[in-house]
């Protein structure tokens, strides 16, 4: 290291210079980014607009922020009309208005097309000359973006009085064609949220339909619901009335006997010849006091004790004969009392169900219609395999068996064919399910009514409500299981199927 | 007695009806026309369009007094390049004012300075206390000359800017200087003010030594040709290094010409070079440097231009204690402001000596020249790289 005056004077001097050439260039960087950082204010004045909505308004801050916060005089951004060989003026900055049309040329255009940006000053020679000439602008920035398939031209610059106070440079025009391709990509994404907007209105609007519809589903819902609850009630009480039905006629096939041992009983006690003792009884009072007399002397009193014997055997007759009607008639009582009890064990067991045994709630159902079957005619035939009871509602299968009983009485009626038969079959199956099948000697059912035989309303009967399949397809499927029909056809009888799945009895 | 002083700063666009927007908002809710306006616009402005709009505004008799600046300063705001004007009106009865202008200052110089000081003085009914001036800097003139030929005349303290366009130039244009409804270049306007009124000023610039000295062998007026017998244009760029524009070249690098007069051997007048001229070798200066002068060079630091302003703040707010500023002038040299202190810190510097000096009761406007004026040594002294402020006040 020098030590000497001239030579510390000299690297000081040396120094000093160094010192004052970095500072020179940091002034040079200081430039820099103060152009930087006015181009981020530009970016960020735009930016801040990115929620804007319009295309409009997105341009015209587009201008207003580039004039705004350079030096830069003018900004406009054209729509390139090829066809009509222009450019006309979407929009333009308000401090120093841009002509409304620039004209065109192939020239122009081609140049544009292959010069998608770049500066221009005027006395350079340049196709877009005549542009910025028609522009009134001495030196500008242009740049070509395409939005939506539109070619838009953006052009910043100075006019032609002061344009020589500036010096566009490059750094200028990168930040100027960045800035306009950001304003592209926003353009761009307007159209695209524009787009978005209209789908979610469309959106917002279907939903709107589809919450109506979907309200009026669920108020057609809960109509059907208590529809439902009202037909569930019909049906139940178009079972009961079936039940009843049986009940009724059997007890009163029953009454019609109670009534004759009534009449025979009432008849036999009306005839009896009570009278003839208070008249014996009377005559003899009459004559107490010489009743040895008159039952030795007295033609009538001679006749008296042969008469008191025969009453007696009478009347001992007679009230032997009333107390057989009268126990006929206790029969027939308790018989009414035993089909009251039967269908009691029925009335108040809806959806409980219980080990039952299939044969023996048939049988029940039979018991039931049996003097109706009998009225008509019909035999039955009964065909059980051997089956071990079952959980069951049996409430729900005696209604079933009990309507398929009905509807096989009235179908071997109205054909009016011989022999009138019913054949109840039951049967296991494998993969634990039980069938039982009841047959008939009826009607039949045509082919084309086949489809709707178990649905509401459907029936062949002139009175019927055809409430009795569909509501008992309806408790078969509660209860896990099917009820099917299989004819032949017209006349050719029926046979419907109650299948059942098998669910034994906890033990 | 009264001063009145109303301003308004604007960066709206549309020459014309902004010159006129600024007539409205000067005048506005007052009878009284002001006695003068004075005006700095950004070269973006039409600005003879403003002008005329402006005169719209105000009416035929009112005086208007302004020029062309890098940048304007207003209350509570700046504006530096784009679209940019600043205006303040000065009215009242403590207030007297004259105004003028001369034109093709670079040629006899001197007596140019003085027929504008002779133009001021003719036209007020007591000897000016303040002139205010402005000029195109850029053309050629040796601003020293005419500032003593105007100071002859007017005989008080002088202070001003040079007229100024955008920093970000390819090579130097044209400056403007506005006097009524003409627009100037290679001129000098002005404004003088006697009366009822007190004056206060101050500058600050911000620079230091870096101890290397160099002497002027050969110069001619403000023209810098030789230092150390080489050509001034080789030593500068020698110190300087390349550089790719003109502005950066010069505007970075300061030298320091020994005050007349000076206390201490460390006072120096702060110059920048305005353009270099390849072919001659020389160096165009604000103001002339004799041969034989020792020149000294300076640096700038952010921290101590910031710090100077403060403390020019400081020293104007102790001095104004019982004095109500109507009306400050701000003098801010373009090459301080966004070139090298960034728009915030410039914004913030200004607002710090705005509430410092007068607060929101004065009237601010402010320009940002190519070259302050400020008095020194009792007379107008060329300054580069300062930041001088006037205060009027009652």
């Amino acid at each position: 290291m020098a030590t000497d005056p001239s030579s510390l004077l000299e690297t000081l001097r040396s120094k000093a210079m160094l010192l004052l050439r970095r500072e020179r260039e940091v002034f040079e960087l200081r430039q820099e980014r103060a152009r930087i950082e006015v181009w981020l204010n530009v970016f960020q004045r735009l930016s801040l607009d990115f929620q804007s909505r319009s295309s409009e308004d997105l341009q015209a801050r587009w201008c207003a922020a580039i004039v705004g916060e350079l030096c830069i005089q003018s900004a406009g951004i054209y729509r390139i009309d090829r066809a009509g060989r222009c450019a006309r003026l979407l929009r333009g900055s308000a401090q120093a208005p841009l002509s409304p049309e620039l004209p065109g040329s192939e020239e122009i255009f081609g140049f544009l097309a292959q010069n998608r940006s770049g500066s221009f000053a005027a006395g350079a020679p340049s196709a877009l000359a005549p542009l910025a000439q028609a522009a009134n602008l001495g030196k500008l920035y242009w740049l070509c973006v395409s939005v939506r398939g539109e070619c838009l031209l953006l052009l910043a610059g100075f006019s032609t009085d002061t344009s020589r106070f500036f010096s566009p440079n490059e750094n200028d025009l990168g930040h100027f064609v960045l800035f306009g391709n950001h304003l592209g990509a926003l353009l761009d994404n307007i159209a695209l949220i524009a787009e978005l907007d209209r789908e979610r209105s469309d959106l917002s609007a279907s939903n709107g339909e589809l919450d109506a519809r979907l309200r009026e589903l669920r108020e057609a819902q809960t109509k059907l619901v208590e529809s439902s609850q009202l037909l569930a009630q019909a049906s139940r009480r178009a079972g009961m009335a079936d039940i009843a039905t049986g009940v009724l006629h059997n007890v009163g096939n029953v009454l019609n006997s109670v009534n004759v041992s009534a009449e025979v009983a009432g008849g036999r006690l009306r005839a009896m010849k009570i009278a003839g003792v208070t008249r014996a009884a009377e005559l003899l009072q009459r004559n107490a006091a010489t009743l040895g007399d008159f039952l030795t002397h007295d033609e009538r009193g001679r006749k008296l004790p042969a008469y008191l014997l025969e009453l007696g055997a009478h009347l001992t007759s007679e009230t032997g004969a009333i107390a057989g009607e009268l126990r006929v008639l206790g029969e027939h009582i308790d018989h009414i009392k035993s089909i009251i009890a039967k269908q009691q064990a029925y009335a108040w067991t809806a959806g409980v169900t219980e080990p039952c045994a299939l044969s023996s709630l048939v049988e029940d159902a039979l018991g039931l219609a049996e003097r109706s079957l009998a009225q008509d005619g019909i035999t039955i035939e009964r065909d059980y395999a051997e089956a071990p009871k079952v959980l069951l509602d049996r409430h729900k299968v005696l209604q079933i068996l009990v309507n398929l009983l009905s509807n096989a009485r009235h179908a071997i009626a109205d054909s009016g064919t011989e022999p009138k038969r019913i054949r109840v079959s039951t049967r296991l199956h494998p993969g634990e399910r039980l069938s039982l099948s009841i047959e008939d000697s009826g009607v039949g059912i045509r082919p084309e009514d086949m489809g709707r035989l178990f649905t509401h309303g459907f029936t062949t009967k002139a009175h019927g409500h055809g409430f009795g399949l569909h509501t008992s397809a309806i408790a078969a499927r509660e209860m896990g299981g099917s009820l099917t029909c299989e004819s032949a056809g017209a006349l050719r009888g029926a046979t419907f199927t109650l299948e059942l799945p098998v669910r034994a009895p906890e033990t | 007695m009264s001063l009145t002083a109303r301003s308004h700063i604007t960066s709206e666009g549309n020459s014309f009806e902004t010159g006129r927007e600024t007539a409205v908002r000067l005048t506005e809710g007052t009878s009284v026309l002001p006695k003068l306006v004075v005006v700095y616009t950004t070269v973006n402005h039409d600005q003879h369009a403003f002008l005329r709009g402006l005169r719209g505004g105000l009416g035929e008799d009112v005086p208007v007094v302004g020029c062309s600046a890098q940048g304007v300063i207003g209350a509570g705001r700046i504006r530096e390049e784009g679209y940019g004007a600043s205006a303040l009106a000065l009215g009242g009865d403590a207030i007297d004012v004259a105004h003028g202008s001369v034109q093709d200052i670079q040629v006899d110089t001197l007596e140019k300075g003085k027929r504008l000081g002779r133009e001021l003085v003719a036209q007020l009914p007591a000897p000016p206390k303040i002139v205010v001036l402005h000029f195109d800097p850029i053309c050629g003139v040796d601003i020293g000359l005419f500032m003593e030929g105007l100071h002859s005349e007017v005989e008080c303290e002088v202070v001003g800017g040079g007229a100024a366009h955008s920093f970000y130039y390819e090579s130097l244009q044209t400056t403007y200087q506005h006097h009524g409804d003409k627009v100037l270049s290679r001129a000098a306007v002005g404004f003088a003010l006697s009366g009822g009124f007190s004056t206060d000023m101050d500058i600050c610039h911000g620079c230091a030594s870096v101890g290397v000295d160099l002497t002027v062998t050969r110069s001619e007026g403000n023209r810098l040709f030789e230092l150390d017998h080489r050509p001034a244009v080789e030593v500068w760029s020698e110190i300087c290094g390349p550089s790719e524009t003109v502005a950066g070249h010069l505007a970075s690098l300061a030298i320091g010409i020994p005050v007349p007069d000076a206390k201490s051997e460390d006072e120096y007048l702060i110059r920048a070079a305005y353009s270099a001229d390849p072919e001659s070798g020389g160096i165009v200066l604000g103001s002339h440097v004799p041969v034989g002068t020792r020149i000294m060079l300076h640096h700038r630091t952010v921290e101590n231009v910031l710090d100077g302003a403060a403390r020019m703040g400081a020293r104007l707010r102790a001095r104004l204690q019982g004095t109500t500023p109507r009306a400050v002038f701000a003098f801010e040299c373009g090459a301080r402001a966004r070139p090298f202190l960034g728009e915030a810190a410039t914004l913030s510097e200004n607002l710090a000596l705005q509430e410092a000096v007068g607060g929101a009761g004065a009237a601010w406007i402010g320009m940002m020249p190519w070259g302050e004026i400020f008095p020194m040594g009792g007379r107008p002294t060329f300054h580069n790289y300062s930041y001088p402020l006037l205060v009027l006040g009652e």
